[in-house]
């Protein structure tokens, strides 16, 4: 009994006050003279004709930077681009959307070009079409894209339809690049390339297959390429792979197959962005974290045929309003002849430096 | 002589059985009041309030399709986030950002727009299958007479290893604290008043504290809070299209 009444005083000593305790921060006041609760008729609603209708609208934007990169052999750079955007949204059924764009070249500016031209149309609010040129892009890297499929859309014009499918999601496209047509005026069945893709996920599990046939011509290489996909989430981490056929004809070699296995990860506060992938051809891994006044990050990327390889490590500090600094020590290894050194922009092919680059950035 | 305990052990083994079918049932109970057999539609207003910072406010336009395990979120305002939204399917949850125009995947439990709710703060409640009851008891909540439950969380998706909800006799929850595994309490919720919708339930307003941001202003400690408004709640079917991620492609600026 004795115990009992130590035990009981013990817990209303001590686990007593944790169990009632009241919250420091006004909380519980709340609930003091609480309104009532309610009964709501649907009398409002989200107008979904609303947030697909807009008037015609322009926007610009400008990217102006300088900076260089401090080697053996130091060489500065200064590059600007302005763009324009034309949006309308007339009624939720039709879309029109332009981007025009001119970059600085040898101190001009040539006449804007147009980087994206396309229109939406949504037929019986279910099938959604989207034709025109822009840049479309399939497959699941996000260091490397062997399974891009769409690849050749930003040269050409596309034309894209998309349904819901018994709650997968089914989409079609046709793709002409007019660079490699005998006459782009009067287009060929066999120049174009005809694709689809059916994705969609059941329970944990995200799936997609992918095919593109392009029958070919003289100029039109013959193409016959496919992929297939599975990805999920465990422990907040997203795992993927993918194979992928880019063959000319029906009849892939192995030369043909590609694969990518990765995984990314973004959590914590501020946030970290992990991820890793491997390709039959590539190694690469990056870490950044956001949301903080600085964003460092970490990146690598090596090639598995001849071993060479970049690491660049560095961070963006959103200095002032508009005005973002990036400092970077770029690391480029391997031989003269290798992948990453003959494809490296610098033309002085440094292999270690120090890089900063200030960016004046402005949407009006 | 042994024969004698074996029905007291039965019916002990049944008693405590029964026991913990109760407290899933509640759970579940809690569950179906806020979950709808229908479509549902609302129109979200999450003002965010830091210590020392200007007020930002955002309006998400949410479409809810309960029973698929489907949610969309579409950011209406402001100007610069329009177009930003989020698809949950089953377990998988995408954020499509316009700019990159790429989706990313997400989790329920990470943050919403950096806020304090999490995206899990916008689904179907989930109590009865990421949570059990741990520890239950009586107290009052100002005007209420609540039931205290303790919970702990059985499943991996669940946002907090472990939670303490107040319940009125209604079996709506009224508050929330959520704690770490190591019992630090990281964030509490009050919801004070709730709008029936239907034969259903959904708050009017969500007071979010959040436990670990906080910042001293002359001299007192103030957490960030998080607080959203629900407004136009609505049963009307809702399209299939906007549930996929064609649809939040098609909607983004």
């Amino acid at each position: 009994m004795t115990a009992r009444i130590l035990w009981f005083g013990l817990w209303v000593t001590f686990v007593g006050p944790a169990w009632g305790q009241t919250s420091q921060d006004g909380v519980d006041d709340l609930f003091v003279e609480p309104a009532p609760d309610i009964s709501t008729k649907s009398v409002g609603k989200t107008d979904l004709a609303a947030l697909n209708t807009s008037p015609f609208s322009v926007a610009g934007h400008v990217n102006a930077n300088t900076g260089a990169l401090m080697g053996t052999q130091p060489v500065g750079f200064f590059n600007m681009g302005t763009d324009f955007t034309l949006e309308a949204r007339p009624d939720p059924s039709i879309r029109y959307h332009a981007l025009l764009g001119s970059t600085l070249a040898n101190l001009t500016f040539p006449t804007p070009s147009v980087t994206e031209l396309w229109v939406d149309y949504t037929l019986l609010n279910t099938y959604l079409f989207r034709m025109g040129k822009y840049t479309l892009a399939w497959g699941q890297g996000r260091i490397f894209n062997p399974g891009d499929l769409m690849a050749d859309s930003p040269n050409g014009v596309t034309l894209k339809a998309f349904a819901p499918v018994l709650g997968q999601s089914l989409t079609g496209v046709i793709l002409g690049n007019p660079g490699i047509m005998v006459n782009p005026a009067v287009p060929e069945a066999r120049e174009l390339s005809y694709a689809g893709q059916l994705s969609g996920d059941v329970g944990r599990l995200g799936w997609g297959v992918a095919g593109l046939v392009r029958p070919g011509t003289v100029l039109a290489p013959p193409e016959r390429n496919w992929s297939a996909f599975g990805k999920s989430n465990f422990y907040g981490i997203d795992f993927y792979v993918e194979g992928v056929v880019l063959a000319p004809g029906w009849q892939p070699t192995g030369d043909d197959l590609h694969y990518l296995a990765g995984f990314f990860w973004e959590g914590g506060d501020p946030k970290w962005q992990l991820q890793g992938e491997a390709t039959d051809t590539r190694l690469g891994a990056a870490a950044k974290l956001i949301g903080w006044f600085l964003t460092p990050f970490v990146r690598w990327e090596q090639s598995r045929l001849d071993d060479s390889g970049t690491v660049q490590t560095g961070f963006t500090w959103l200095a002032l309003p508009h005005l973002t600094l990036d400092f970077g020590v770029p690391w480029l290894y391997g031989s003269d002849t290798s992948e990453y050194l003959v494809s490296d922009t610098d033309p002085n092919k440094q292999r270690l430096g120090v890089a900063f680059r200030i960016t004046l950035d402005a949407i009006f | 002589m042994r024969c004698r305990w074996i029905p007291l052990l039965l019916l002990l083994g049944s008693a405590v059985f029964a026991n913990a079918l109760t407290g899933q049932d509640l759970l579940r109970t809690i569950d179906r009041q806020v979950t709808f057999d229908t479509d549902f539609s609302g129109e979200y207003t999450v003002t965010q309030d830091r210590p020392g910072e200007p007020r930002s406010v955002q309006t998400v336009a949410l479409f809810r399709r309960d029973r698929d395990n489907k949610f969309t979120m579409l950011i209406l305002a402001p100007e610069i986030d329009k177009g930003k939204g989020y698809l949950k399917v089953d377990n998988n949850l995408w954020y499509y950002d316009p700019v990159g125009r790429r989706f990313t995947v997400s989790s329920a439990k990470d943050r919403f727009q950096n806020s304090n709710a999490r995206n899990s703060d916008f689904t179907k409640s989930n109590l009865a299958s990421d949570y059990r009851i741990v520890e239950t008891g009586q107290t009052r909540l100002g005007k209420f007479d609540t039931t205290v439950l303790q919970l702990e969380a059985t499943s991996e998706d669940a946002t907090f290893p472990r939670s303490k909800v107040w319940v009125t006799s209604d079996n709506l929850v009224r508050k929330t604290e959520d704690y770490s595994l190591s019992g630090q309490l990281m964030r509490t919720v009050a919801i004070p008043q709730y709008q029936r919708v239907g034969d259903r339930w959904v708050p009017v307003m969500m007071l979010i504290v959040d436990n670990l941001r906080g910042k001293k202003v002359d001299g007192a400690l103030h957490y960030e809070t998080t607080t959203i408004r629900i407004a136009k709640p609505n049963l009307d079917r809702v399209d299939d299209i906007v549930f996929t991620q064609g649809y939040l492609e098609k909607v983004a600026r």
